[in-house]
Parts: C-alpha cells; structure tokens; sequence
C-alpha cells in the first residue's frame, strides 16, 4: 500500500469499532507466538520492537476471511524497525529503517528501551 | 512452525530483476480470478491462504501456477467446477493443443 493511500478507505463502516490501541510514535512489539492458520506476520519480526509510524485503517480480519468467514474489521499499522536490530551484521546505514503492516492483534505495547 | 512461503530473512541469491513478461495462459488466470472474486465465491485472503497452503513444489512453479491451483480448489469446495468437469476439459484442450501443426 502506498503511503498516501487514504485511511478512509479502510474505515467506512467501523460503527462500534474501538479506538485504535495504539498512536504513532508508540513503542510496540510484535508478539513471539507460532499459532496454526493463515497468518500474514512473518516469522523474521515476531518478537521485535518497532515503532507506530502511521495507522493505516480498520479492515477485515484477513486470518478469518482466509477461511471465507464474515470477518469483524481490525487495526492495522505500519511499524517501523531498525533494519540493524533486525539484521546480523547490517552494513546499511544505522538509521535504514523496514516498515510492515501489521494487524493489532499482533502487537502489544513495549518496554521503554533500557539503555 | 516457519512455513514454505515465509522466507523472509533466509539466505538467497540475490535478486535478478526483469521486466514482467506474461504467457497468454498467465492474463487468463487473472481474468479468471478477477471473475471468481466479483461472483462471491472466493476473497483475496482466501486465494492467499490456498496458495500458500500448496506443496512447496507447486507454490515455486510461480505466482499464476499456484493461483490456478488454488483456483481449482476453489470451484471445487464451492461446487462450482467437479474435479472430473476439470480434468475432461483439459483434456480436450490437450488434444486441441496437440493437433495444432
């Protein structure tokens, strides 16, 4: 998706939807679990830290509509990572950063980085 | 468990990049997608889970290989194609194939 693409588009009928978890600059991390199914995180970044860079809309739960179900809509957001956190021995530059969209199901607030 | 079409990450040749260069087979596996998706009887999430459900050596044959064969499961679940309707069909297309000079 581009980064201009509207949020509007993916928030028509959100009634009785909740508010977004979480706002962009919030530190987040993608849960470490392996659950069976179709599930669109890959495996590289669950149990990684990112940040909210952008919420991009609610839409419909992909890992119930996979199986043809009537799917309650979720938020979704593009995180962004530190390519060198995710990389063993990143040559690019330190503030190259990846960006993935990633449903809220899959994220839960993380701890401030201890330094 | 780390699935087949999840390879993020994984050590790999690197990357030749080519123009796309669809077969005629390839844009009618889109069109026919496309018509599948508009009558109701499948969603983008589904085709994507029945690819990446396929055997590893379908799912690398590539993109419209698995889409065909995702398709097939499809009609089929939906009652919409038998697997016999399928299989005799090709087969005429087979032998049409085969008798072009």
């Amino acid at each position: 998706m581009s980064t201009t693409a509207p949020a509007a588009t993916g928030m028509a009928g959100t009634e009785g939807m909740t508010v977004p978890l979480f706002a962009v600059g919030d530190r987040v991390e993608v849960a470490r679990a392996f659950p069976p199914g179709h599930r669109r995180v890959p495996t590289y970044i669950r149990g990684r830290i990112g940040v909210i860079a952008h919420h991009t809309g609610a839409f419909p739960n992909p890992e119930e509509s996979a199986y043809g179900l009537d799917a309650a809509r979720v938020h979704f957001y593009r995180v962004a990572f530190k390519q060198n956190e995710i990389w063993n021995r990143y040559a690019g530059p330190a503030h190259d950063e990846l960006f993935i969209e990633i449903q809220e199901t899959w994220l839960h607030p993380a701890e401030e980085a201890s330094t | 468990m780390r699935k087949h079409h999840d390879f993020g990450g994984l050590p790999d040749e690197p990357i030749t990049f080519s123009d796309h260069d669809f077969d005629p087979w390839e844009k009618m596996i889109t069109a026919l997608w496309v018509s599948v998706r508009s009558r109701g009887f499948s969603n983008l999430d589904e085709m994507r889970r029945l690819c990446e459900d396929l055997p590893p050596e379908v799912y690398d044959r590539g993109y419209n290989h698995a889409r065909a064969e995702a398709m097939a499961n499809i009609l089929h679940e939906r009652g919409v194609v038998s697997r016999t309707e399928l299989a005799e069909r090709m087969a005429i297309l087979r032998d049409r194939i085969e008798a072009t000079p």
